[in-house]
C-alpha cells in the first residue's frame, strides 16, 4: 500500500539527504511528496490545491532538513499542518468545513445513493465533519497506513487516545453518511 | 464499557488488515456486532480507496526546485565565524575558557579595588598595579601612576589607623615611597608635562602630612617615632616639590630627598 520505504532505509536516505547527496534528496522528495499529498488531498477542496500545498511543504522541508531533529514524520506533518492552516487563513475560512462545495445531488438522501460505493470525494466531504484530530487519525491510519504508535507520535497523543479518536471518528463518519443517505451497505 | 469498544474496534481493524473478514471478526464479539459492523464496513470502504496519487510532473518539478534550492544554498553560503566553531569544536572550548578566564580576572580585579592590607584580595590589587605599571612605557604615565598609587596607599592608611592599634608600617613606607618615586619621575619631565603633576604631587604630599599629624595624636608610644620620621620625610618631599614648582630643578646639594 502506502509506504514502500522501510524505517532503516528511510533513516539512511534522510541522513544522506542532509549531507546534500543528490540522489538521496530526490528519493526523499518523492517519498515525502507522496505522504504529504495524501495527507492534504482530503483536507483541501481541489486536488490542484493539494498539489500546490504539497510542493510548498516539500520545499520547506528541504530548506530546513539540516536542522531537523527527532521524529521525522511528526516533523513533516507538523509543517504540512501549519501550511494548511495558513492556506485556510488566507482564504478567510476558519475551518476546513465547506459544505458549499458539496454538489447538491450528493446531499440529497435517496435509495440509489445508499447503494453507491465510497469515493474519494465522499470521504473528503465526510472528513470535513470531523474534528482536526479525528481527521488526522483517519487519514494517517486508514489512508496512509501508519501504525497506532506512529500516528500517536505524529498527532502528539497517546496510543490510547488515538484509539478513542479512531472510534469516535468512525462513528461520526457513519452518522454523517447515514444522514446523507450513504449507508454502510453497497 | 466504551473504552472496551474502542479497544475491540482497534483490535478488529488490525485483524481485517491481516486479511480476516468482518463477519469472522464479529463472531468473537457478538454482543458488540450491531455497533461494530457498520464501523468496520466503513473502515473497509475507506481502506479500499486508492491512495491519492500526485501528478508525476508536479513531483518532478518539485524535485528540480529542491535541487536548485540546495545548489543556491551552497553557492550563497559564505565563510562565517560561525563555521569556524562548527568545524572546530576544540576552538569553541578554547575560546570559552579564554573568555571565562578573562571574565574571572576582570571581576576579581574590580572586586579587589576596595580591598585593604590583610584582605584576601589585596595582593590581587597590588598585582594589578604592577601589571598596569609594567604596561606603561612613558615617563609621564609612570609618574601619574606613582601618584595614583600614593593616593591609594594614603587612603588605605587612613582607613586602618585606629587609636591604640599599632600602625601598618609597611603601608606607611609604601605610601611615602610612591610619592618619592613620583617626584623622581616628574623631575625628568619637561616643564609643560610636569606642571600638572607637580600640583598633584603637592596635594598628595599635603594630604599625607595632614594624615600623619592626625595619626600622631592617636598612635601608641612605640609608633610615635616612626610617625615622626614619616612626617619629616613628608616635609623633605614637600621641599623637593617646591624646588620643582620654582623650576629650579633639583641637584644633589639642593634636594633634601637625595640626602648628604
Amino acid at each position: 500500500m502506502k509506504r514502500d520505504i522501510g524505517r532503516d532505509e528511510l533513516a539512511a536516505i534522510i541522513c544522506q539527504a542532509k549531507q546534500g547527496e543528490e540522489s538521496a534528496l530526490a528519493e526523499l522528495c518523492t517519498y515525502v511528496y507522496g505522504q504529504i499529498y495524501a495527507f492534504l488531498y482530503y483536507r483541501v477542496p481541489r486536488p490542484e490545491d493539494a498539489e500546490d500545498l504539497t510542493s510548498d511543504v516539500v520545499l520547506k522541508i528541504v530548506r530546513a532538513l539540516k536542522r531537523q531533529r527527532g521524529n521525522f514524520h511528526a516533523w513533516i506533518y507538523r509543517i504540512a499542518r501549519n501550511r494548511l492552516i495558513d492556506f485556510y487563513r488566507k482564504r478567510g475560512v476558519r475551518s476546513e468545513v465547506s459544505l458549499g462545495d458539496v454538489p447538491e445531488k450528493e446531499l440529497t438522501k435517496s435509495e440509489d445513493i445508499s447503494k453507491q460505493i465510497m469515493t474519494k470525494e465522499k470521504l473528503r466531504k465526510g472528513l470535513q465533519q470531523l474534528t482536526d484530530e479525528q481527521r488526522q487519525v483517519i487519514i494517517l491510519k486508514f489512508v496512509e497506513g501508519y501504525a497506532n504508535n506512529e500516528v500517536a507520535a505524529i498527532v502528539g497523543k497517546s496510543v490510547g487516545a488515538v484509539k478513542v479518536l479512531q472510534y469516535r471518528a468512525l462513528r461520526a463518519l457513519r452518522e454523517y453518511f447515514s444522514r446523507r443517505g450513504y449507508a454502510e451497505g453497497h | 464499557m466504551q473504552k472496551g469498544i474502542e479497544e475491540i474496534l482497534d483490535r478488529l481493524i488490525a485483524e481485517i488488515n491481516k486479511g480476516k473478514s468482518v463477519e469472522d471478526c464479529l463472531r468473537e464479539y457478538r454482543e458488540y456486532a450491531a455497533e461494530l459492523r457498520p464501523l468496520l464496513e466503513l473502515f473497509e470502504q475507506i481502506r479500499g480507496l486508492p491512495m491519492p496519487e500526485p501528478d508525476s510532473r508536479r513531483v518532478a518539478s518539485t524535485q528540480r526546485k529542491a535541487r536548485t534550492l540546495i545548489e543556491e544554498k551552497r553557492k550563497v553560503k559564505s565563510f562565517s565565524i560561525r563555521d569556524i566553531f562548527v568545524l572546530s569544536p576544540a576552538l569553541v572550548r578554547i575560546t570559552a575558557v579564554v573568555v571565562l578566564v578573562l571574565l574571572a580576572t576582570v571581576t576579581t580585579v574590580m572586586l579587589s579595588a576596595d580591598s585593604l592590607p590583610g584582605d584576601a584580595l589585596y595582593s590581587v590589587k597590588l598585582l594589578a598595579e604592577d601589571v598596569q605599571y609594567f604596561l606603561t612605557f612613558d615617563a609621564e604615565g609612570k609618574a601619574r601612576l606613582h601618584l595614583m598609587f600614593a593616593d591609594r596607599r594614603t587612603n588605605e592608611f587612613a582607613c586602618l589607623v585606629q587609636p591604640g592599634i599599632p600602625i601598618h608600617r609597611d603601608l606607611l613606607a609604601d605610601m611615602l615611597n610612591e610619592t618619592g618615586l613620583a617626584i623622581d619621575r616628574i623631575e625628568l619631565l619637561s616643564e609643560e608635562e610636569a606642571a600638572q603633576l607637580i600640583a598633584h604631587a603637592e596635594a598628595c604630599n599635603h594630604a599625607q602630612l595632614s594624615l600623619l599629624e592626625e595619626t600622631m595624636e592617636q598612635v601608641c608610644e612605640d609608633d610615635r617615632v616612626t610617625v615622626r620620621e614619616a612626617i619629616e620625610t613628608c616635609m623633605e618631599q614637600h621641599k623637593c616639590i617646591e624646588c620643582l614648582q620654582n623650576g629650579n630643578g633639583m641637584d644633589e646639594t639642593d634636594c633634601p630627598c637625595e640626602g648628604p
